[in-house]
């Protein structure tokens, strides 16, 4: 039996149903913006220290070629030596590259030899 | 007995009242507002977070650049010390970079036109016996 009131309660239902709905959508388009950010802050960070690291590495091949010409360098590499060893690529992103103003060259055991031109 | 009709009358509306004040509760003032300072604390972290971002590349770019330029101006003079001329048109085609320019003493030649950050590395080197300044800059 219908009682007077009933309608009003499932009308509440229904919009505290909807209103909830609409919560959590905003609540997962927010999540998602902030995964979002998350992940373009970590990327800039990430880019930033290969890059800081790689012009660190930079660093020491001018200056060993500068002080020790044609001297090995025990240390293993950040980097990646192209274009005939006057630059030095990103291990991480090929496209993060510092230039040299000593070229560098690989033996056959993988050691990094610099030398002044 | 108009007592207690009187007494569940009121019950009645206090049961009422309690309904409609929950169901204006739910969509206070308050709660908006709270909402609006959800949404504005968000907006405000995200600003943050790409602030300090971009903050963190502007500073590796900054250390790359300073690097380099000490590094241009130690292959500078090196040359110089053997002798040998050093072509700035040449170091901007190696380097990749926009902007050279090279001090030592009283001379000064530069190649390129600036158009963003330069940096520049200044030091004192011995020549034939003097203390020449010299400066180098690459942007």
């Amino acid at each position: 039996m219908a009682r007077v009131g009933d309608g009003r309660i499932g009308q509440s239902s229904l919009e505290a149903l909807l209103a909830f709905a609409a919560l959590l959508c905003a609540f997962a388009v927010l999540a998602h913006a902030a995964r979002a950010q998350s992940d373009a802050f970590a990327s800039a960070v990430d880019r930033a220290d290969a890059r800081t690291s790689l012009a660190r590495e930079a660093f020491y091949i001018d200056l060993s070629a500068s002080t020790m010409p044609h001297a090995a360098l025990q240390r293993s590499l950040n980097g990646v030596p192209v274009a005939e060893g006057r630059w030095l690529a990103s291990n991480a992103s090929g496209a993060l590259r510092e230039p040299l103003f000593h070229k560098i060259s690989v033996d056959a055991d993988g050691r990094y030899y610099v030398q002044s031109e | 007995m108009g007592d207690i009709m009187c007494k569940a009358n009121s019950r009645s509306a206090q049961a009422i009242g309690a309904q409609a004040l929950r169901w204006k509760g739910f969509w206070s003032v308050d709660a908006a507002f709270a909402l609006v300072l959800a949404v504005a604390m968000f907006a405000i972290f995200s600003a943050m977070l790409h602030s300090a971002g971009m903050t963190a590349v502007r500073g590796a770019g900054d250390a790359s650049g300073a690097l380099l330029s000490a590094r241009f101006s130690s292959y500078a003079l090196e040359r110089m010390e053997k002798g040998e001329q050093i072509d700035l048109e040449s170091v901007l085609e190696r380097t990749g970079r926009k902007y050279a320019s090279l001090r030592a003493g009283d001379s000064f030649a530069y190649a390129g036109e600036t158009g963003g950050s330069v940096y520049c590395t200044r030091r004192l080197d011995v020549q034939g016996g003097k203390i020449m300044k010299m400066e180098a800059c690459i942007g």
